[in-house]
């Protein structure tokens, strides 16, 4: 070796040294118990919970420990929450009485006002949940603690729809950074926000309740499943969710993670064009249902991650009911084709979101194979989100397979804004299903409401509108330390009960 | 030279229009609308459409294209949608982390693959030479997004010294640098080497010997300094490469920059983040290549162009 090159070599490996060098200070970073770590499988990208993210998961988990709702949705039941009581004065009005002395996080005082400009922000945000609210006539405050919503028609989804909306103060809503640290009358209020990367919540020091047990929760997104699964094993978040079935055995293993999985608000669902042929036939649509193993699909492809669906929505949704099960059975599958005029099969198509959920690609490809084996033959179509939803929209396809979240837990959001002939989602009408559906939606006693979405539930059911063949659960995985972990049937946790020994 | 630059930053100015034009009529050309990916699958027809004049998105084609170039000159891309926060906040929260991460990893290439080359051609034949060889053509070879899997699976995973992901920490750049800056260094040491060897069989190197210069000088100066040219080329080339390179290797190591931020707008259709990112992107890209031609004049007086 002659002296240059030596010499090259050595600052060369000079060089590498450093770089090692700065590469060790790394990790070992103390972590005090004060502060839960949780990593997002979707990131916060906003958290104005009243305008385009309103209906999106990432932003509801984060806002719902800070704004908190009129009435809130606990163990299957709407509970007073800032309101104390409500009547109907006459069918077209719901009256709220506001609890008194509730204060934000900046010490004003929660008042009529504040739930007005809040309800007036998501209507007029025009976003995914104001459709929730296309009844609303007027908003009127008779006194500080009074709030009227007057409709046009009678609503019976009014309870239900207010548990999705989160109040905040009306002076600061006019502020246009108010959402980047936003505030409200919850546990935690908003510390520090960088869209799609970090939220840092910290305790409300107004809280009227208990006050959280972990004084601040930091939020990071890591998108790949195996790079959560690598930061919680490392020691660098504390939780996350959202994981594929096939991790979730994995993580099983794991000494230091403990993994719950518990049902969910969401399902996933595939739909016949019913207006197109040969689906305008129920024995075709019957059919396909009757020729897919459901028990098996769930055992292998799902690890036992999700449950057979009993109903077109998930059993712990308001107005959900259980209905008789399809049965595996090739032979009369065949046979109701044959009836239908279709005994050696036919040719067809499905699409889906290739972003749509868990499994998608397989899941999809395994019902294909089952169909085949009774002579339909199914060509597959994955598509980007925004092609798919463009088709779908256009009535643009044969049969799609989706992923369905009723948000507000009750059968209305699924069922009255799909199902309905006038919304015209899947080329089905049938007017003894509108005539239920509007019924429940104006009803205002809620037990009755529950009965006419049972009903409805049946038809859709059993005129196999589409097949509802697995609800889907939620896997959080989280280290050993943390304790006081409820799970949430929305898929959205919340951590304002959590803490780290 | 006045003359030649102002050519060039006209040109440079087309390029941009162009891309801008192009960007603009892609995304509107695609299937898809922002205001049905915002609604989901519950949309009604008169949602739609409300959202759409809101956004302004019922005019013409030509007023919208007219309105978008306009406000461009300003760098004024209008609102997102999605993220509710005017489209040029968005790019320029991100836009420095792809920065920061492009030039840790074009350092970390010129660093150690500029050393490695010139050792390996003063080593030709030998096993060190061979070695290099080896180690540059994998790093050319493997992909990026596999790189950086293994990466993490060694040194985050197994070894537990760096962070698997996030811009947490300072060190956090170091994995992602080091996969994206592989595939280039890779290429530094391959150019470095067959440039050095090539120069160094040049009459001008025997004169130098002949003249008695040390033979630092005669490689340093007289070697290197000749087979530059084609390096700096290949190199600020590929330096816009790195940034597109960034888009995966963002996600792989949920490195917040502006590639992932384009992806994510590019899937919700959000016309005015997508054409920020890429406008931006392109200005960055078209400045690397002025930076480049002007190194040129600097480097061999030979190209220098009198104005």
């Amino acid at each position: 070796m002659n002296h240059v090159s030596r010499d090259i070599f050595r600052r060369t490996i000079r060089g590498l040294a450093l770089a090692a060098a700065l590469a060790m200070p790394s990790v070992a970073l103390a972590q005090s118990a004060d502060v839960l770590r949780i990593a997002n499988p979707v990131a916060v990208t906003s958290l104005d919970s009243f305008g385009a993210q309103s209906a999106d998961q990432p932003t509801i988990s984060v806002m719902q420990q800070v704004l908190e709702p009129l009435v809130i949705r606990k163990d299957g039941q709407l509970q007073p929450l800032l309101a104390a009581s409500w009547e109907n004065p006459d069918e077209l009005t719901w009256r709220f009485h506001l609890n008194e002395g509730i204060t934000f996080a900046d010490g004003s005082p929660l008042t009529s006002a504040d739930v007005k400009a809040s309800l007036q922000r998501l209507i007029d945000g025009k976003g995914p949940l104001s459709g929730l609210w296309g009844a609303v006539e007027a908003i009127e405050t008779p006194d500080d603690l009074t709030v009227d919503i007057k409709t046009n028609t009678r609503l019976g989804t009014v309870l239900s729809n207010l548990s999705m909306l989160g109040i905040a103060p009306a002076a600061a809503l006019e502020d246009p950074n108010f959402f980047n640290a936003p505030f409200g009358t919850g546990p935690y209020r908003v510390a520090e926000f960088t869209p799609s990367q970090f939220v840092a919540l910290e305790r409300n020091p107004e809280y009227r309740g208990e006050p959280a047990p972990t004084a601040r929760l930091e939020y990071r997104y890591i998108p790949e499943v195996s790079g959560r699964i690598t930061a919680l094993e490392n020691n660098e978040i504390d939780v996350t969710w959202g994981l594929p079935p096939d991790q979730v055995a994995q993580v099983r293993d794991s000494q230091s993670l403990t993994v719950e999985s518990f049902p969910t608000f969401g399902n996933y669902y595939m739909w016949y064009n019913s207006s197109r042929e040969p689906f305008t036939d129920v024995r075709v649509r019957q059919a396909m249902w009757h020729a897919i193993d459901m028990e098996e699909i769930k055992t292998f492809l799902f690890d036992g991650t999700a449950e057979v669906a009993k109903g077109p929505i998930p059993q712990d949704i308001f107005g959900a009911a259980e209905q008789t099960p399809y049965a595996y059975d090739p032979e009369k599958a065949r046979q109701l084709l044959a009836e239908a005029g279709y005994p050696n099969g036919f040719t067809t198509t499905m699409m889906w979101s290739s972003m749509c959920c868990t499994n998608i690609r397989e899941f999809a490809e395994t019902l294909i194979s089952y169909w085949a084996a009774v002579g339909i033959q199914v060509t597959p179509q994955e598509l980007e989100r925004a092609t798919w939803l463009e088709n779908l929209l256009a009535l643009n396809w044969d049969s799609t397979l989706a992923e369905g979240n009723t948000i507000t837990g009750d059968a209305d959001f699924t069922l009255a804004r799909l199902y309905l002939s006038t919304a015209n989602r899947m080329g089905y009408a049938n007017p003894e299903l509108d005539e239920l559906l509007l019924a429940a939606r104006a009803e205002i006693d809620q037990d009755k409401r529950a009965e006419l979405y049972a009903e409805a539930g049946k038809i859709i059911w059993d005129d196999a509108v589409g097949i509802f063949p697995l609800d889907m659960m939620m896997h959080a995985v989280y280290r050993n330390e943390v304790t006081g972990f409820v799970p949430t049937p929305t898929g959205m946790p919340r951590f304002d009960t959590v803490s780290k020994q | 030279m006045p003359a030649y630059l102002l050519g060039r930053l006209g040109s440079a100015l087309l390029v941009v229009l162009g891309a801008a034009t192009i960007v603009f009529l892609a995304m509107r050309a695609i299937p898809g609308d922002p205001a049905v990916v915002m609604l989901g699958v519950s949309a009604t027809p008169e949602q739609v459409a409300a959202l759409r004049a809101d956004w302004g998105l019922d005019a013409p084609l030509p007023v919208q294209y007219l309105n978008f170039l306009t406000r461009m000159v300003v760098l004024d891309f209008g609102q997102s949608i999605r993220l509710g926060m005017p489209a040029m906040q968005a790019v320029s929260q991100t836009l420095p982390y792809t920065i920061y991460l492009a030039l840790v990893a074009f350092a970390l290439a010129l660093l150690v693959g500029f050393p490695l080359g010139v050792f390996s051609a003063l080593q030709r034949g030998k096993a060190a030479d061979k070695l290099i060889s080896l180690f540059s053509l994998a790093g050319q070879s493997l992909p990026s997004f596999w790189v950086g899997i293994m990466l993490v699976l060694l040194l985050s995973r197994t070894l537990h010294i760096l962070p698997s992901g996030g811009a947490g920490s300072p060190e956090a750049v170091l994995l992602p640098a080091v996969t994206l800056a592989l595939p280039l260094l890779s290429v530094i040491v391959r150019l470095v080497r067959s440039g050095l060897l090539e120069s160094m069989g040049e009459p001008y190197i025997q004169t130098a010997r002949a003249k008695g210069l040390g033979e630092t000088r005669v490689v340093g100066v007289h070697g290197v300094r000749n087979m530059l040219i084609p390096v700096v080329t290949v190199v600020g080339l590929e330096l816009g490469t790195l940034l597109g390179g960034a888009v995966i290797v963002e996600t792989v190591f949920a490195w917040p920059g502006l590639g992932r931020l384009l992806i994510d707008s590019i899937a919700a259709r959000d016309y005015a983040v997508v054409q920020a990112s890429v406008v931006m992107l392109v200005l960055f890209f078209v400045s690397i290549n002025i930076v480049v031609d002007l190194l040129y004049g600097v480097l061999d007086p030979r190209v220098r162009v009198d104005g």
